[in-house]
Order: C-alpha cells, then structure tokens, then sequence
C-alpha cells in the first residue's frame, strides 16, 4: 500500500514546489519585518500576545495540508481531500487573519521595492479599473457571494474531476480558497490595518448565513445516494470503503467539523455584539426603563 | 397613541364575532365537502373531508370578522382606529375578534387549559387500558384512535402553551411596547387554534386515525377519514407558529422602547425570540408533508408510495426536520421562563446574562442539525448516523448553560421560595433526567435497544410536561396576578406543587425502566411481568390528574372567590411588565414613547419570505430525494415528461415581466403616471401567467400516479400557482387602491416590500423550471 | 483571568466538591453493579450493554450534581428574613463558565467518539474468536464492505400487518414463522417490509431495523450464547401493533439448527410454488393504484 510515502521520511512527502515556495517566501518576509522593528515589551497586551502564534500555526497548516502525506491521501480519498480544503479554508484562513501579518509581510519587503510597488498600485492609471474591481471584491456582500460561489463552483462535479486531473488548475483551486477564505474571514476578524465594515450585529448574521449555506453543500454531499467525482473510477480505496461512503464520509467532515470555525466565530461575533450593546444601553438613562440586568 | 382597534364606518352588514363564526363555520363544511366530491378523484371522500373542513374554517374566520379590515381596504372605505376604553372591558371581547394583545393572551391561556384537560382524559383513558396486559379494557380500535387524539392533542397544546398565553400577553409589556407589531396576524395564529383543536376531536367520528403523531406513511396513507382531521389541524397549528413567529420577531425586534437594548432583554423575551426563529422557519416544511400527504390521499400522488417512485423516507425526513426544532420550540419558552423567574426570587441579577442567551441561541442553531437521530433504525446510511449522534450529543452542550446560569444564579442568593420557584426548581430536576435520557437516545448502540421503546416515551414525557408543564405552572403562578388581577391561593399553590412533583415523578420514571425491560410504545398489550410497574404508573398517573384538578380547583378559587385585586407588584420584581397597574390599560404605558413610527410598514426583512423559502425549499428537497432514491424507471416513467420546454418559459417570462414591471412601479415616483400605468399592465402579466400555468396543469398529459416525477411535478407547480393566485389576488387590490380617482390608502413602503415578494416568487419559479423542465 | 475563588464562595465550594466527589464515587459504584440489557447474547448486545453502563455511569455524577447544588441552595441560600434583601450582585465569573462549558464538552466529545468507534470499529460481522467486534450497522446504500461477506449466514425478515415470517436465503428461501438462529456464526438481516413501515425488534439479540416497504434493510447480529429471545413490532403500524410479536425466538446449536431448517424446509415445499421467489424486497403487483 505504502508506495515509498512515509509520514516519518519527510523527504518522500509529495512537496508542491510552489506551495513551498508560497510559504518560505511569506515566512520570510514575515521574519524580516519582526527583526528590523522590535515587538512591543512584553509581547504586547492581550491578544496581540497571540498574533505571531496565529501566523505560525496558519502557514503550517498550509505546509501541512498541501505538502505532506495529506496530499498524497487526498489523492486517493475524497474526505481526506474534503479535510485539506477545510485545513485551508477554516483553520489557515482564519488563523492568518486573526495573526493580521498585513504590515509586516508588506514591511518585509525591501524598501527599494515597497515604494515603486506602492506607487504603481495606488496611483498608475493603468490599474485603475483594477482597484475598483478590487474595491468592489472587498466589500461584505462581494466577499460572501464570492467565497460562497467559489466554494460550490468547486464541488461542481466536472470542476473537481478537472482539478484531479490538471496540477495547475488544482494549485489555483487551493489559492482561490485560500484566498477568498482570508477575505471572508477578513469580513468579520478584527485585523490591522483594515477597517472592518460590518456592525457588531451584521457580523453575526454574516457568519451565520455563510455557515447555513455551507451546510446546505454538505447536506447534498451526505444524502447523495451516488459517488459524484472521479474517485468513484479509482479501483481500490485505502480501507477498502466504497466510493459513496468516501463521499459520505468527506459531508460529514464538511458539515460537523468544518463548522467548527463557524462556530467559534460566531459565538465570538455575538459576545462582542452584546459588549456593544451594553456600551449602547449605558448611554441611556438608567432611569427611563426599569429593567433588571 | 390610541390602540388599534380599527374599524371601518362602513362594515360588512353582518355582525361579527364567535356565533356568526361558527354559523358560517357549518355551511362552510358542507360547501368543502360537497365541492370534494365534485372534483375528488375517487369514492373514498377524503377531499371532501379536508375541503370541508378547509371551508369551515374559512367560513369560521370571516364570521369572526378577519376580512373586515382587509375588504374594507380593499375597497377604499375609510377606517378609523377606535380607542378601546376601559368600560369595554367586558367578558364579550374574550369571545371575539380583539387586537389586544392582553385579551389574545387571556383567549389563548383559556383555550389551552380546556385543550390541555382533554388531552389529559385522553391520557387516563389510555393508562386505565394498560391496567391489564391484555387488550381488554379497551379494544385496539378505540386504543389506537385515543394514543393518536392524545398525542396529537397535547403536541397542539405544547406548541402554544407558553408562547400563546404569555407570550402574547408579556412580550410587549416587557419591552416597553403599547402593542404587538402585527395584532391581526397575532388575532389569527389564536382563532386558528380552537377550530383545529375542534378538527382533531371531530376525528372521533371517523374513528380516529392510526399512526400516533408521527403520521408515517404508508399507514397514513392506507387510514381512514380520522386522518385528514390530523393534516388540516396539524396546518392549522403551522399556520399558527408562522404567523406568530412573525408577530413575534417583528415586536421584539423593532418595538423595543428606547433604551431596551438587547443586552437588557428579559430572558423570557429572548427565550420567545428563539421560539419564533424556530416556528417561523420550521412550520412551513412541516406543511409541505402535510401537502403531500394531502395529496396522496386525494389526488392518489405517490410521494411516499415506493412502488410507485415514491418513498416513506421523504416523509420521515421532512416531517423531523420539522419535528425536532418543534421540540425546542415547546422547550425554548420554559428555558426563558425559568432564566427569568429565577432572578427575580434569587434576588441576584442573572449570573451569565450573556452566557444564557448564547446557550439559547446554541440549542437553536444546533435544533436544525440533529433530527436524523430519530431515524437512527429506520435504515438511514450508516455513515451518516455518527454525524448525527455527535450533534445531538452536542447539543447537550447548550442546554447544560441553561442549568449553569440558573445554579449560578441562585449561589449564595437570598432565594424567596415561593410557588413559582418551586416549580422552577421541579423545572431543573425533571428537566435534568429528561436531558440525560435524551444522551443515552442519542447514542445509536444504546439507542438499539431504547428507540420506540418506553424509554423515549419516559424522555418527551419528562423534558415535555417535566419541563414545559412544570415552566408553565411556574409562570402561571407568577404573572397571573398581573394578567387576571387575582393572586393564587400560595397554600393551595404549595399543595399543588409538592403533589403534582411527587405524581408526575412516580408516574413517568418508571417508563424508563418499562423501556429497557423491553416494552414497545403505544401498545396496549405487554408481557405480564410488566403489569406491577403499569399499574403503579396508571395509579400515579390518576394522582397527578388528581393534582391537576388541584390546580384547576385554585384557579377557580382564587379568581371566583376570593375578593379583591392583587397588588401591582406582588413579587417585587424589577422587570418592566410589573410596573404597570393592575389591570393593565389598555394602551399598556402611558409615558414609555414609542420608538419606531408606523411598524406595519417595516416588513421585516425576509420574514414571510424566509418562511417561504423554507415552504419551497422542502419541495426542491422532495425533488432530489425521491429522484436520487428510485432508477429512471420508476422516476420518470416514459410517456412522462414535462410539458413543452417553450410552454414553461412563457409562463415564466410572464411572471418575470410581472415582478419586473411591478418593481420598476414602486420605485417610480408615487401617484406618478408611470405608476398608474405600471401596475395594470402588472396585473395583466400576472393574470396572464395564472392562466397559462393553470392551463398547463390541466393539460399535464400525464397522470399523477405516474412515478415520482409526477407527483414532486404537480406539487411543486400546484403550490407555487397557489401562492402566485394569491399575489395576483394582492396585486388586483394594489391597482384597485391606486386608481387616480379613488381615496388611495397604498402606502409606499408597503408597495415596495411586496415587490420583494413578486420578485421572491418569480425566484422561486425559475428555480422550478430548472428543476422540473431542464434537470427532470 | 485566574480561577479566582472570593472568601465567601470558599466554604460553600469546598463542601458541596467533597460531598459530589463522595456520592459519586458511591453513584457509580452502585450503577455499575447492574446487568444492562441487552445482556450479553450477542456480540452486538454486549457492546450495547457497555455503552449502556458507560452512560449510566457518566450520567450519575452530573444528576448528583445539579441535584445537590439544588437541595444545597434550598438549605444553604435560602432567605434567612422574611424581608427581601438583594443578594450579592454577582454577574458571572468567566473562568468558571468557560470551564463548565469545557468540561461537558470534553465529556460529550469523548461520549460521541466512544460511540462513533464502537459503531465504526466493524462495518461487517466478524467471527466470534476474531480481533475485531461486530457491530450493529446497516443501511440500503450498502457500505458494508464486501470482506467475510460469504460466510454470514442470510435472513430476511419480512414484516407485515401484523406478523413477522423469516425467509433463509441459503436454504432455497424457506419461509418460517419463527427465527432460529445457529450459534456463533454471523448472521446479516435484511428487513422488509410488504405494506407499511415495521420494526423488528429482537430485544435480546441487540437488534432492531426498520421494516420499510421497498426497502432491504441490513443489520448484523453474532450471536453468542444459545437461549431464547422476544422479537416486537416497534413502529405503530395500525390496530395489532401491540400484538405483533413472538416470544419463540431461538438461539440454538449448529447441529439444532440443521435439524430445524431441514424440517421447515420439508414443510416449505409444500406452499413454495404459491409464495414469490426469494428477493430483496417485495412490491405488491400491480404497481399502480387503479385510476
């Protein structure tokens, strides 16, 4: 069974040369800036104490998902590959939002190419159809309908057999989840220097449905009473289990364990949504209602 | 502000109110059932019998008078909002149409309790047969028809028993409100309640009905006319939870008075908040099985037939995504109920104020993820069973906040135990065993052995009447003062509480011992080395009937014979609903303001629609099921298929043009020309898409029977058409009020938001039409 | 963000841990004396019957608990003057939420994991005297895998209004009114039904599927010891459901069982040509309702 891929041999692991590339590069980057401007005393206050930690557990779950035996599984097993795009999609999204390394990746960066960058990319106008179509991508609503579409685009039978047979298409599949993960993350996590445009309230609900429709894809993948991707073709599954309990399996992963982000964020969103309210009911006087806290 | 009370200067020339209901009630049912006849596809009277009984509740709402204030918009008469003075408090507004919520309150609480002691003769009539082992008190016919009204009886009762009464009455006055935001719909989801209570009695004359409150087909398909009174009540009873979810959501959310931030609701309120949720989007599924079960039985579709491309499966997961969150909407309310009370005798603020509403929300959220846990032997996939398992392990989660905040609570608190608390503190034992069966049921090895045993009955039966009755005697006792003005004799209260504690717990735990030591449910035969525990439980069940009557005793005491008001305030509490006198007034405040202007006009966003959706999205459901589930062959049989593709696309492009036209009116400047223009041409539209569809159905060129295709086809089509005729109906009233002549009384905002329901519905058909036309 | 216990929490804190710590100890001592059904006929039975005593004895501390802060707080909380007098205003103490939130998660996870690998372990029956467990599982989409499938022994159970009659699908599909089964050997049930929705449930053997029409149930059951078992109806299925059932169950020898079989099949010949050959299910013929 084990053909020459061992979890112990990390030289055997199915290395995805840009994913590799991906991660050493913001590592990088990230060390860079930290190094040249000294973190507060301390470790700063709060959760800013977790930011570095957050960073560091996101881009390694990155390097785990794509460049270990996990992708090797993925291969052969559709909950293992549900799994991988959950690992990016619930737990490194999130965890580089909240690490909200936005300055120091852009800080790493030498200051001979910062400043040229920066200039094309706000003012050349060229790119001005550019920023508004990235300004429009990055509202609430553009992000929720974007990262929700992306998410069922990919489920789309003949979108997933595409991946499993096209490396690059597969590689922009994984960036595309990534990506519009950190943007509808980015949506609802507190991350400098980006101003959150969502009310305490709406974050909650932005979460909520976002989490409804994901249900409703793992739903139609739990009921399904056929295989619908490729892996149905593969004659032989590790454990031997049927192309529809693979399936079975990979909704349930989505559903249950894929909600738990949801879920953390979600309960988040409500207790700061009720510290705001709190703020908002001491404006008033105490004495026009009566009510019992 | 007055209290709207509206009533036209011109009415309908007949008196409106209970007796005119009821006489109307009477043709009614004779013009359904003869009308069923005319059209019922076979001998067997079953759309006789539910147009009959369709009929007679249309017939028994316009007698009430709900269609005065719509006709009398309809046709422009003028309406004038009448101050309801405190001289009309008199007993005749409990037995007629009233938008005050207080009264709808009152109604609701009465109603319940004459329905609740039926339900519990019901339950003595069916322990007494379990006296012998053998089916000789009671023959099975007549057994089986009393678990089925018994059951179904008290799932009506405990849909409402808490949200109906207090609800109604306290929500507004605990947010600083002077009304509900929707007194007419809230008047209906009340007045639809007794003829279905009515309904469900009356299937004693058709023999009762066999399947318990479950419904399965196929044995609901093969039962009698007793059945057809279980789907018309059990859509009343949805039409219920629907519109008061609304009323609810809409009150709460947009009648706060100002300073009312959520952070200060009352944990009863957010404990309706939930419930609203929960009824508002669970009931419309619920009512498309009933649909389809309607029609099976009429129309011989074969939705749950499985010979026939259909299969019982559909049914049992469509009726438990409801039925689950229909469980948390029996309980949420009693969680509300006791978070609150258990401050106010605590004398302590709520330990983990936020922490208690996150729990709420908790059970709520995860109520829709679990209902597959009662399906665990029904044969569902096997994979599929730990997922389940694991979210209705985790809901336990949640609900263990609810306790964590009540204990927290009454920690090192100076705890006054008056009645009330002491049913609150029976609330948290009963409530504690019903939590942990609901573990071991959850538990599929274990649940082998428990499932349709005893032992679940042991489980509803204690988080039910252990929890939501034990929740409601505890808020009778304490807001009855405020809502009848009479305090309940607290010694007879003390009496009632230890003796109703010590009966239920004696009648219901050895259920779960029945359950493990192998004894089915609703069977009125057992082994005989059963017969000492039935006979203990049959005579603490007489005792705990014996408590009830207790209670019924102190109710008629203390608000007959015994003299006086009570106090404004008897509890001391801190809450806003006890700082208004007793009586209340009728406007509720009179120096708290309001704080929105004109809260019909606010539509909340998506309510009706976000029903809807779910009414729909239970039909699309169907359509993936019952096709992914049977081969081509018994799917789609050949010869059937869907109409012309062309024929669908016109129908569909006539009700596009039709929201669309609509929706560039109402954004249109008011009274402009292009507004009076628009809405006719509209209205021609969608008169035009009526005619077309209802042709095509006519002309479906293939039989119903046909496979499951068919029948998902017809469904689908049928109740989409039906909801489209009733948008049409409206809009005709939309242009009739918009004639440059007339006295238009079309509001703007009102306009545009039915504009979001042309567009939903015209949504809704183009998902049709890729469904049924284009995926087949 | 400590555990910060204040002075006047401590000696309520203290007590009621050692008095919860005792009365669980005995609790659980206690629940674990008793024999859980479904007893131990079956490999299956067994694993239930440990599931069982596993969550009576988790359940045990927690009823003891919420109980007695109950009783504790009616004693020890109670309002000492008939005047009310606020108590301390107590908003809530984090650490001790988020720690009982913790706590009865981690004891939900590790409940729903016992449950997922004992119901997960085995998709198919195993001998007796192999590693693994059998358990119970099932289904109509078939993920049972295909390993040992040859060597289970084949039983339908077919379910109507108001019986249960056994079909053998080794033995050339005899038909027979009550169920044998021959000890130690893996049996695979395929329940169906020919109206409407059954139940066959086997109390002792650990077993109960839905009978639905149209539908092949699968379970599988080992038995273990030979003795007898009560098979019921659980799914109300119109006016005899409480009498559908069948105390002559039987579990019995291998060689107990040839005899039995042979016999019924020898009774069998003479009805065979009138009862529908062997199937996965069965469809009343014709399909479709008159019209």
């Amino acid at each position: 069974m084990a053909t020459g891929v061992s979890w112990l041999n990390p030289l055997t692991w199915p290395i995805e040369p840009w994913v590799l590339l991906g991660v050493e590069v913001t590592a990088i980057l990230y060390l860079r800036s930290r190094s040249r401007i000294p973190s507060p005393a301390g470790g700063g206050s709060g959760w800013g104490r977790w930011r570095p930690l957050c960073f560091w557990l996101g881009l390694a779950t990155i390097f785990f998902a794509l460049d270990t035996p996990v992708e090797w599984y993925a291969r052969q097993l559709f909950w293992v590959h549900m799994t991988q795009h959950l690992l990016l999609i619930m737990v490194a999204a999130p965890l580089l939002v909240a690490a909200s390394p936005w300055m120091q990746l852009w800080r790493g960066l030498p200051l001979g190419v910062r400043r040229p960058l920066a200039r094309v990319a706000i003012k050349h106008p060229a790119l001005a159809v550019l920023r508004r179509l990235f300004a429009l991508i990055v509202t609430p609503t553009a992000a929720w309908i974007l990262s929700s579409a992306n998410l069922w685009f990919w489920h789309w039978p003949a979108a997933y057999d595409l991946t499993l047979r096209n490396h690059t298409i597969h590689h922009l599949e994984h960036g595309l989840f990534l990506c519009l993960g950190i943007l509808f993350w980015a949506q609802v996590i507190d991350q400098h220097p980006f101003r959150l445009r969502l009310s305490p309230f709406k974050r909650v609900a932005y979460v909520f449905t976002a989490t409804i429709q994901a249900w409703a894809l793992a739903a139609l993948l739990a009921f399904a009473t056929s295989p619908f991707y490729a892996y149905a073709l593969l004659p032989f599954r590790p454990g031997g289990i049927s192309a529809l309990t693979d399936q079975q399996y990979g909704a349930g992963i989505m559903w249950v364990p894929g909600s738990i982000t949801y879920s953390i964020v979600f309960i988040a969103c409500l207790y700061l949504w009720f510290g705001a309210e709190d703020a908002r009911a001491n404006s008033f006087t105490p004495r026009q209602v009566g009510v019992a806290k | 502000m007055v209290v709207p009370n509206a009533l036209s200067d011109r009415n309908l020339s007949f008196p409106t109110g209970l007796i005119t209901g009821i006489v109307l009630a009477i043709p009614g049912y004779f013009i359904g059932v003869w009308t069923g006849n005319l059209f019922g596809l076979f001998d067997d009277q079953n759309t006789g019998v539910i147009l009959g009984y369709a009929f007679a509740v249309i017939g028994f709402l316009v007698g009430l008078g709900f269609l005065n204030y719509p006709l009398a918009r309809l046709l422009g008469w003028p309406v004038t909002a009448v101050p309801q003075t405190v001289e009309e408090r008199t007993w005749g507004r409990y037995f007629s149409l009233s938008l005050d919520h207080k009264v709808i309150g009152m109604q609701y609480l009465v109603t319940i309790l004459i329905m609740l002691l039926f339900g519990a003769i019901g339950a003595m009539l069916i322990r007494t047969s379990l006296l012998v082992p053998d089916a000789s008190i009671t023959p099975p016919g007549q057994y089986i028809m009393l678990i089925g009204l018994h059951s179904v009886m008290m799932i009506f009762i405990t849909s409402a028993v808490i949200l109906g009464p207090f609800g109604n009455y306290l929500v507004p006055l605990m947010i600083g409100a002077r009304r509900m935001a929707f007194p007419r719909l809230e008047a209906l989801s009340f007045w639809v309640v007794p003829p279905a209570a009515v309904i469900l009695a009356a299937a004693v004359f058709w023999g009762g009905f066999p399947t318990g409150w479950t419904g399965y087909p196929p044995l609901s398909e093969q039962a009698g006319q007793g059945m057809d009174s279980y789907i018309v009540g059990f859509v009343l009873i949805a039409i219920a939870l629907v519109t008061s979810g609304i009323n609810m959501l809409a009150t709460i959310i947009a009648m706060r008075a100002p300073g009312m931030t959520w952070t200060r609701l009352p944990m009863f309120v957010w404990g309706i908040f939930a419930t609203a949720i929960l009824g508002l989007l669970a009931a419309p599924v619920l009512a498309t099985a009933l649909v389809q079960l309607a029609m099976d039985r009429t129309t011989n579709t074969t939705f749950f037939v499985a010979a026939n491309g259909g299969s019982n499966y559909l049914w049992e997961n469509l009726f438990w995504f409801f039925g689950h969150p229909e469980v948390y909407i029996f309980i949420l309310p009693a969680f509300g109920i006791i978070m609150e009370l258990v401050p106010h005798f605590a004398r302590k603020p709520l330990w983990g104020y936020r922490t208690g509403v996150v729990g709420l929300f908790g059970v709520t959220l995860l109520s829709w993820f679990v209902w597959q846990h009662h399906l665990f032997m029904s044969g569902i996939a096997p994979v599929l069973r730990p997922f389940y398992m694991l979210s209705t392990e985790l809901i336990s989660i949640p609900t263990g906040i609810i306790f964590l905040v009540t204990l927290g609570t009454m920690w090192r608190a100076r705890i006054w135990f008056s009645v009330p608390m002491l049913f609150c503190m029976g609330f948290l034992f009963n409530f504690l065993i019903g939590g942990i069966s609901g573990v071991y049921l959850s538990d599929v090895p274990t649940d082998v052995t428990l499932h349709g045993s005893y032992f679940s009955m042991a489980h509803f039966h204690y988080t039910i009447v252990g929890g939501e009755i034990f929740a409601m005697m505890a808020a009778c006792y304490y807001w009855l003062p405020k809502m009848t003005g009479k305090m309940l004799s607290p010694l007879i209260g003390r009496i009632h509480f230890w003796w109703m504690f010590i009966a239920f717990n004696s009648t219901f735990f050895p259920l779960f011992l029945l359950g493990i030591l192998d004894m089915p449910r609703r069977v009125s035969v057992y082994a005989a080395n059963l017969q000492f525990l039935n006979d203990w439980v049959t005579v603490s069940a007489y005792l705990l009937f014996g408590s009830m009557l207790l209670f019924a005793g102190n109710l008629v005491y203390s608000l007959f014979f015994v003299p006086g008001i009570a106090v404004a305030n008897p509890w001391h509490a801190r809450s806003l609903e006890w700082q208004v006198p007793t009586p209340v007034p009728a406007g509720n405040f009179d120096r708290v303001p309001l704080i929105v202007g004109g809260p019909y006009d606010y539509g909340l966003p998506n309510a009706k629609p976000a029903a809807d959706t779910f009414f729909f999205a239970a039909w699309w459901f169907s359509f993936f099921y019952l096709r992914a589930l049977n081969n081509d062959q018994a799917w789609r049989p050949q010869g059937v298929g869907p109409p012309s593709l062309g024929f669908g696309l016109v129908v569909l492009a006539l009700v596009v043009l039709m929201a669309g036209t609509y929706w560039v009116m109402s954004r249109a400047l008011y009274g402009s020309f292009s507004f009076s223009l628009l809405a006719p041409v509209s209205l021609v539209f969608g008169i035009a898409a009526c005619l077309f569809q209802g042709f095509g159905m006519w002309h479906l060129g293939f039989g119903l029977t046909q496979g499951g295709y068919a029948s998902v086809f017809a469904g689908l089509t049928g109740a989409w058409l039906i909801q489209l005729l009733g948008a049409v109906a409206w809009l005709a009233t939309v242009v009739v009020q918009g004639r440059p002549s007339g006295d238009t009384v079309v509001r703007p905002h009102s306009a545009a938001t039915f504009g979001w329901i042309l567009v939903f519905l015209a949504a809704v058909g183009v998902i049709n039409y890729l469904l049924l036309y284009l995926v087949k | 963000m400590s555990l910060r216990i204040e002075p006047a929490d401590r000696p309520h804190a203290i007590r009621l841990l050692v008095m919860w710590v005792i009365l669980s100890i005995i609790g659980i001592i206690a629940v674990l004396q008793i024999h859980y059904p479904p007893y131990d006929q079956t490999i299956q039975g067994e694993d239930q019957s440990k599931t069982l005593a596993l969550l009576t004895a988790m359940a045990t501390p927690v009823f003891i608990g919420v109980v007695m802060m109950v009783i504790y707080s009616a004693i020890y909380f109670r309002r000492a003057t008939a005047e009310l007098v606020d108590g301390p205003p107590m908003l809530g103490n984090t650490p001790v939420q988020v720690a009982w939130i913790g706590i009865s998660a981690i004891a939900v996870l590790f409940l729903a994991f016992v449950g997922v690998t004992t119901l997960a372990s085995d998709n198919v029956a195993k001998l007796v005297n192999a590693p693994g467990r059998s358990i119970n599982t099932g289904g109509q989409t078939g993920s049972a895998t295909a390993a040992e499938r040859g060597k289970e022994l084949q039983v339908q159970v077919v379910a109507q209004q108001w019986y249960f009659t056994y079909r053998y699908a080794d033995y050339g599909g005899v038909e027979t009114t009550h169920l044998y089964l021959p000890l130690d050997r893996p049996v695979e049930l395929h329940v169906t039904s020919l109206d409407i929705i059954h139940s066959f449930w086997a109390y002792e053997l650990g077993v109960k599927a839905d009978a639905n029409p149209g539908v092949d149930n699968v379970f599988h059951v080992t038995p273990q010891k030979t003795g007898s078992f009560t098979v019921r109806c659980a799914e109300l299925c119109g006016l005899w459901h409480g009498q559908m059932s069948d105390t002559e169950g039987k579990v019995v020898s291998q060689s107990d069982f040839d005899t039995w079989i042979a016999q019924q099949q020898q009774d069998y010949a003479v009805i065979q040509k009138a009862v529908p050959s062997y199937a996965p299910f069965y469809f009343p013929e014709p399909t479709v309702k008159g019209s």
